[in-house]
């Protein structure tokens, strides 16, 4: 884009915004995950710390934790969501858009169900709130992870229902997965990143589940 | 996160030229009164439903303290504010696959539309502005009433309850809202004009970043009617555990504005990062955008852990879990942590904004290019990235890792060398130049004077022995007023003078401002200088007695900072007079910048730029004799409409 | 210098022209500063010479002061004449043109990365040497004074809002006023039975926070005999700024007999006190409050 001083720089406006729309998308979740990442980290830290500060042997004193079934489930559908999701982004991008609706479907029936278990999961504690540190931060944990899953709900919903209401507008032009109109472009820009969120997610959700079921 | 992940570019749509979408009916406008009721509703139910949950609970039957229904009634009610204000018709609407499109921006606006959602960035900066000055006067108000209780060591003008309410409430409010009183109203108003872009890249987080610092003040302030707390800013645990539930609208309007500070972060980094226009490259682009962009990183990777903080601190008041107290597996230190990861970040959100301003005026009043450019870059970054290794430097005394110590002594003292930058970059700046007096400059110039004393007392602050003399004393309270309000507050108020004739078309009085600035500079550094010779003698922080013989100095701080508070009085009416009454118009340019934000016309079209303009040269080429102009303005334009 | 040429007007003799001035200035005022600073202000500084560690933070605030006050007379003396004379005499024209100068930017990184780095090695060793220079430590101190044997241990205990003081060595009795002898290494053992305070005896140069259920100990060794006064230095409620009493460091001998009096008079009380431990749970302090309903937990 460097500027030639001789003649007159010639600009097009609306593909200049465009390609600054779909960087716009490109940070943005980026930034999400990053925000993402501190946030948990905060959870982690506060973990650990107390975990290795054992303040009167209160960390964990029975060994008790949460249930590790509903958090074997949860961390297993966030992988299976993510996924799905992005082997139907990828068929999508072959044309597909049929077959990315149903990962979709898929996708969004089990990030809102392991939400659903996530809250579940705070009426099934085997100790009370103040019982021990590991009380305290998976009391922390567990409705931050909820509403994290329910915005990634929220995320693969809208961009379903949004490829649902353009299927006849880019029908000439090869369809939600081919076509090389801005709105399609934006859609996939946005799907790209809603894949790369949902895959860090996916490996945050293992990372969490290693450190409240496996070594806790 | 995923909500309102909007593009300012709709779907077959841009600016001007696309004109297809109807802009959503403006006669049924909601705004700040649909919201303040909505607000209201929500408060109420939110209330009722921690009562019906918790309020059996035995411990808090009869025991004044419901955190849970005040807890909900915020979340309620900052639900009920924004569906008031019309932020969540877009997100709700998304969910059937509906795009509503931005409203259009306009060259004029109803006044209306200051008190509403709007999404013009122009206009979110308005709101900014007299938003945060508002907040910043609240505050000064309640540094007054701290100082008229310390003319006394013995007589009490307040009882020590309520003194500490007022010292937590100033603290709280100047620390947290502060952080954004140059990001919300001259990052928002002049990245895009400056980077040479005729939008922002997500202007409902814009717009949602401003209408979150609403709430964060009245459950702030709202502590004030529910007993206070007594924590001060700090909220150390486990004293901020014991309070009443005036602590709850501590932690709840902080989270609220950690809030805002990231989606603004959000938004700035994605415009900066794609919204240049074309020859805007990375090494033309202005400081003060670099000073966004690193500020705006540093929030994003700091702000999460307070809110984790402050989230913690709320579990630990509501539902009983014990993160920060010891008998149940919990301990104290971990707040001490997670504040302090946050809160040293914290003050160079404060301060680094103020420095891209400064910086980024110095060199037009000096008429030269900025001394070393590409360093005062480098200083920022520098700053940004060491502040996340510093924390520790709060915690010398706490009995926390007494081997890191030495480590934390050394990162801190080695954001002096980032910090020098700056003044290296001042001082080459103003060498051999033709240093214009204006009002803008003469704020520049006391910034670098006030941050003097701030940034060598932090030296001082730094070195564990004299740490041991001054930590938690009227010292370290002196350091800290200098290098926040020294150095922002005296940079907003230059930034105020110098970009009035964009933000509204008038420009201020010199001989007013000159009288302001005197009057503020002088009394703000009799209050201060005192204070360090005052903590140096062994005067606490936060404490209403003290000693007799300290009793001279305190007067003296006190009727210096009447003087302050009515040099900032002066300052408010004058500016009302002239903004509302007088409106004493600018021309074009009043100050012969060469800042691409100075280009456009006054007032500034409701696009900014007519053309998407093409960046020439780098904004600083004051002297170059062979300076082409910045960027041509009314490049050809080709669009696939057109 | 990066600028070669000789000629009048040059940018090289605009350098010196300028800079030889500007450096007389700052070598006359800094020398003038420095010399009054160490030698009238020194030997009075706060907080005074009481004990070891109050002598070593004068030493460090007279140390970095020197070092300190030409930096700023630097920006002062640069500051003030280069507003002065590069002023806009009225003729609205522009600066000289320079966006920058390797030599003088290389040179600037070097000074502010040597004296940084030596203030920093400086501090360690402040640090270091003096056992930890009076701040807390935590539970389990890593600099201690190097005759440890002969160390008078003062627990400092802190709640809402006073302190009180337990004497491990004396039979555990706790007092309310606090005496030390001169001449003794003094460890202080400081917690906390509540929330979190500060123990900041100005004087003895001794700053720790009191933290609930943790042992924070400190050293220092008094020096002279005189009174001190003992202030709480974080914000602990609404009481914080009436937390203060006073101490003094008197003789070993009246030390003794005070201690040894004291020991007599509270033996009825102190067999009523919980164990001396390092830290002491609420419950063990009835009175000290308790968070948690008893029937939630």
């Amino acid at each position: 884009m460097a500027a030639n001083l001789d003649e007159k720089p010639v600009i097009d406006e609306e593909a200049y915004y465009h390609d600054a729309s779909l960087g716009g998308l490109w940070t943005a979740s980026r930034s999400a995950v990053a925000v993402t990442a501190t946030a948990y980290g905060g959870i982690a830290f506060a973990y650990f710390y107390l975990r290795s500060l054992n303040s009167n042997n209160a960390w964990d004193p029975g060994g008790v934790t949460a249930s590790a079934i509903l958090g074997t489930l949860i961390v297993v559908m966030a992988i299976v969501a993510a996924v799905s999701n992005s082997l139907g982004a990828r068929r999508l991008r072959k044309g597909g858009v049929v077959d990315w609706q149903v990962s979709a479907v898929f996708s969004l029936f089990l990030i809102l169900l392991s939400a659903g278990f996530q809250i579940w999961s705070l009426t099934r504690l085997p100790f009370t709130p103040s019982t021990s540190g590991y009380a305290g931060v998976y009391i922390a944990f567990a409705p931050v992870n909820a509403v994290v899953l329910v915005l990634i709900a929220y995320w693969i919903e809208t961009l379903l229902v949004k490829s649902i209401r353009a299927k006849r507008e880019f029908a000439q032009d090869g369809g939600l997965g081919l076509s090389s109109l801005p709105a399609a472009e934006s859609f996939r820009a946005n799907l790209e990143g809603l894949g790369f969120y949902m895959n860090f997610f996916a490996l945050l959700s293992i990372v969490f589940f290693v450190i409240y079921y496996v070594i806790a | 996160m995923a909500i309102d992940m909007s593009q300012s570019t709709g779907v077959g749509r841009s600016g001007d030229a696309g004109g297809a979408s109807a802009a959503p009916s403006s006669r049924y406008r909601l705004n700040f009164i649909t919201g303040t009721i909505a607000a209201a509703i929500g408060y109420l139910f939110g209330h009722w439903l921690g009562n019906a949950i918790a309020g059996h609970y035995p411990s808090i039957v009869n025991s004044g303290s419901n955190d849970p229904a005040m807890l909900l009634g915020f979340i309620f009610g900052t639900v009920g504010w924004f569906a008031g204000l019309g932020a969540l018709n877009y997100p709700i609407a998304k969910l059937w696959g509906r795009e509503v499109p931005l409203a259009e921006k306009k060259d004029k606006y109803p006044f209306m539309e200051y008190f509403s959602y709007s999404t013009d960035h122009k206009v979110v900066g308005k709101q900014y502005l007299v938003g945060m000055l508002f907040y910043f006067f609240i505050g000064g108000l309640l540094a007054l009433a701290i100082r008229t209780e310390l003319l006394s060591p013995t007589y009490h003008i307040w009882g020590p309850a309520t003194y500490i309410e007022v010292v937590g409430e100033h603290g709280t409010m100047m620390m947290m809202m502060m952080t954004s009183i140059v990001m919300g109203p001259f990052g928002n108003f002049l990245i895009p004009l400056m980077i040479g872009s005729k939008k922002m890249a997500f202007p409902r987080l814009e717009a949602a970043s401003f209408w979150f610092t609403i709430p964060a003040f009245f459950a702030l302030l709202s502590a004030l009617w529910e007993g206070g707390f007594q924590t001060g800013w700090t909220g150390y645990a486990p004293l901020s555990i014991q309070g009443g539930v005036g602590q709850d609208g501590y932690l709840y309007g902080f989270a609220m504005m950690g809030f805002s500070m990231i989606l603004a972060s959000i938004n700035m980094v994605a415009t900066i990062i794609n919204y240049r226009a074309p020859g805007m490259r990375w090494s033309r682009m202005p400081v003060f955008a670099w000073g966004m962009i690193t500020t705006a990183f540093t929030m994003l990777l700091s702000v999460p852990v307070l809110i984790d903080g402050l989230y913690v601190l709320g579990l630990d008041r509501a539902v009983q879990t014990s993160m920060l107290y010891g008998e149940h597996g919990g301990s104290p230190f971990l707040w001490e942590n997670l504040f302090w990861f946050f809160g040293h970040p914290e003050v160079y959100l404060l301060a680094l904004p103020g420095f891209a301003l400064t910086t980024e005026i110095l060199p037009v009043f000096c008429r030269k290019p900025i001394f070393a450019y590409k360093t005062s870059a480098a200083g920022m970054i520098g700053v940004a990235v060491l502040s996340f290794f510093v924390w520790q430097h709060h915690l010398f005394n706490s009995g926390i890792n007494p081997d890191m110590r030495p480590l934390f002594m050394l990162s801190t003292e080695l954001i002096s060398i980032p910090t020098g930058f700056l003044y290296l970059v001042g001082m080459g700046t103003i060498w051999r130049a033709r240093v214009r007096f204006t009002v803008p400059m003469l704020f520049m110039l006391a910034v670098f004077f006030n941050f003097l004393w701030g940034g060598i007392t932090g030296v001082y602050n730094s070195d564990v022995p004299v740490d041991a003399l001054i930590h938690g004393s009227f010292f370290v309270m002196a350091h800290f007023h200098f290098t926040i309000m020294g150095q922002l507050m005296f940079a907003v108020m230059g930034a105020v003078y110098y970009y009035t004739p964009l933000l509204f078309g008038i420009k201020l009085s010199e001989k007013l401002g000159k009288i302001h600035f005197w009057s503020m500079f002088i009394a703000f550094n009799s209050t201060f200088i005192p204070l360090f010779i005052v903590g140096f003698l062994g005067q606490p922080r936060r404490v209403f007695e003290y000693a007799t013989r300290l009793q001279g100095l305190n007067q003296w701080v006190t009727i210096s900072s009447y003087v302050l508070g009515l040099s900032l009085a002066f300052f408010v009416v004058t500016f009302v007079w002239q903004l509302v009454v007088s409106r004493p118009a600018s021309p074009k340019n009043p100050w012969e910048s060469r800042g691409m934000e100075w280009q456009v016309n006054i007032p500034i079209p409701a696009e900014n730029f007519e053309r998407i303009p093409v960046v020439l040269s780098g904004p600083y080429e004051y002297g170059n004799p062979n300076a082409g102009p910045i960027a041509d303005l009314d490049p050809v334009v080709v669009g696939s409409e057109s | 210098m990066a600028i070669k040429s000789d000629e009048v007007g040059s940018p090289a003799a605009e350098a010196r022209k300028h800079g030889g001035r500007i450096f007389a200035l700052w070598f006359v005022a800094s020398v003038i500063v420095d010399l009054v600073v160490w030698f009238v202000w020194g030997p009075h500084m706060a907080p005074g010479f009481m004990t070891t560690t109050a002598a070593g933070q004068v030493f460090d605030f007279k140390v970095l002061t020197v070092l300190s006050a030409p930096v700023l007379l630097m920006v002062w003396i640069y500051g003030g004449y280069s507003l002065i004379m590069f002023r806009d005499k009225g003729t609205h024209e522009d600066g000289y043109y320079v966006k920058g100068n390797r030599k003088i930017q290389a040179t600037w990184y070097t000074l502010t990365g040597i004296l940084v780095i030596g203030l920093a090695a400086f501090g360690t060793y402040e640090l270091i040497a003096p056992a930890g220079a009076g701040v807390g430590e935590g539970p389990s101190p890593i600099w201690k004074p190097n005759n440890a044997g002969h160390t008078l241990i003062v627990q400092v205990i802190a709640q809402q809002w006073r302190f009180t003081y337990r004497w491990p060595q004396f039979g555990g009795m706790e007092t309310t006023s606090i005496n030390l002898p001169v001449n003794t290494e003094i460890q202080f053992d400081v917690t906390s039975l509540d929330v979190i305070h500060d123990f900041w005896a100005y004087q003895l140069g001794v700053k720790a926070d009191a933290n609930p259920e943790v042992n924070n100990v400190a050293y220092t060794k008094t020096l002279q005999t005189g009174r001190f006064v003992v202030r709480c230095d974080e914000l602990c409620g609404i009481w914080h700024g009436a937390m203060y009493n006073y101490g003094h460091v008197v003789s070993q001998s009246s030390f003794y007999s005070w201690a040894h009096s004291m020991e007599a008079q509270n033996a009825s009380l102190t067999k009523l006190l919980p164990k001396f431990s390092t830290s002491y749970l609420p419950k063990d302090n009835v009175v000290g409050g308790q968070y948690f309903n008893s029937s939630q937990a």
